[in-house]
C-alpha cells in the first residue's frame, strides 16, 4: 500500500485511487472508480485481499463471496440501463471498518430477495432465478450488518468488516 | 489464502472401468465471470455417465452465478438420470448451500 489513502491498484487503466478516500480525510482507505463491465470483479477483490487482513480464510471467503454478488449486481445495473459511469468500491478503516459499493442505477432494496430462502422450491426449480434478489439474499447471509441506501438515482450497500477483518 | 483472482480451474477425472463415473474438481473464485469455464469443463461429461461428482471443497467464492451453474448442471442430469454428489466442505459453502436449500438437491456429501 503506498499510503494510508491509496491501497494502489493491480491495473491504474480501471482504479483510481488518488482521490481521497472518505468523509474524514484522515481515515486510512481507498476508493476505487471502477468501469461498469466483468474485469472489475477481480480488480476489486485483488485490492481487498492486498488491504484486510480476515481473520481467517472462511472470513475472507464470506466477505469476498457477499461483495462479488453485489458488484455484479451493481455492474449489471449499469450494463442493463447504458450507464457508462464508474461504480464506486470505497473502503474505510477507522472506527468503523467497512466497504461500500456505489452504483448510479435505478435502485433496489433488501426485500428483492424476499422469498428466496423461505422458499427453496422457487429456487431449484427456476433456471435463471431473479439474479439481483438471489445475490442480495447471499450477501445478506454472508456479511451481518449490510446495509442498502437505495434511492431512484442509485445504491450504496455498504459491508461492515466488524468480525471478518481489519486493514492490514 | 489461496484466492488468486485468476479464475477457477477444473480438472476432470474419468472413472469406472466403463467411464461412468466423471469427477470434477474446481478450485479458485468460482463465480460469474467462472461460470462459462466452467460449462466448458462440462464438455467432457457424456449422457451415459451414471455419477457425477463435483468438488467445489477448494473454491474460496461460490457467488450466485456459480450455485446457478451447479443448478443447471443438476437439470441436465436429471433428463439423463445421473447422481449428483456434490463435495463442499468449507463452512462458507455449507452455510449458503443450508440457507438456499440447493444442499439436498444438488447431492450434498455428508
Amino acid at each position: 500500500m503506498k499510503n494510508d489513502q491509496d491501497a494502489g491498484a493491480p491495473d491504474t487503466s480501471h482504479t483510481d485511487t488518488s482521490d481521497a478516500v472518505t468523509s474524514d480525510a484522515k481515515t486510512p482507505g481507498f476508493r476505487l472508480l471502477l468501469p461498469p463491465d466483468s474485469t472489475s470483479i477481480a480488480v476489486a477483490r485483488s485490492v481487498i485481499r492486498r488491504t484486510v487482513r480476515f481473520r481467517n480464510d472462511d472470513s475472507e471467503s464470506r466477505f469476498l463471496t457477499g461483495f462479488t454478488d453485489l458488484l455484479i449486481n451493481a455492474i449489471e445495473e449499469h450494463q442493463r440501463r447504458g450507464i457508462d459511469e464508474p461504480i464506486v468500491v470505497a473502503a474505510e478503516f477507522g472506527q468503523a471498518s467497512l466497504v461500500s459499493i456505489t452504483d448510479v442505477g435505478g435502485g433496489y432494496t433488501a426485500s428483492d430477495a424476499d422469498g428466496l430462502f423461505g422458499n427453496p422450491a422457487r429456487v431449484v426449480h427456476t433456471d435463471r432465478m431473479p439474479e439481483r434478489g438471489r445475490g442480495v439474499a447471499i450477501a445478506t447471509l454472508l456479511v451481518p450488518g449490510l446495509t442498502i441506501d437505495s434511492s431512484d438515482s442509485g445504491t450504496t450497500v455498504t459491508l461492515p468488516l466488524e468480525g471478518s477483518g481489519v486493514l492490514r | 489464502m489461496s484466492g488468486s483472482d485468476h479464475g477457477i480451474v477444473v480438472t476432470t477425472d474419468v472413472g469406472g472401468d466403463d467411464g461412468s463415473s466423471v469427477e470434477f474438481t474446481v478450485s479458485g473464485d468460482f463465480d460469474a465471470t467462472q461460470v462459462e469455464r466452467f460449462e466448458q469443463a462440462l464438455e467432457a461429461l457424456h449422457d451415459d455417465a451414471a455419477v457425477v461428482v463435483v468438488d467445489i471443497g477448494d473454491c474460496t467464492i461460490l457467488d450466485s452465478a456459480a450455485l446457478g451453474a451447479l443448478v443447471s448442471l443438476r437439470h441436465r442430469l436429471d433428463v439423463t438420470g445421473a447422481e449428483l454428489e456434490l463435495r463442499a466442505e468449507k463452512p462458507f459453502q455449507r452455510l449458503i448451500l443450508a440457507n438456499t436449500g440447493l444442499g439436498d438437491y444438488l447431492g450434498l456429501a455428508v
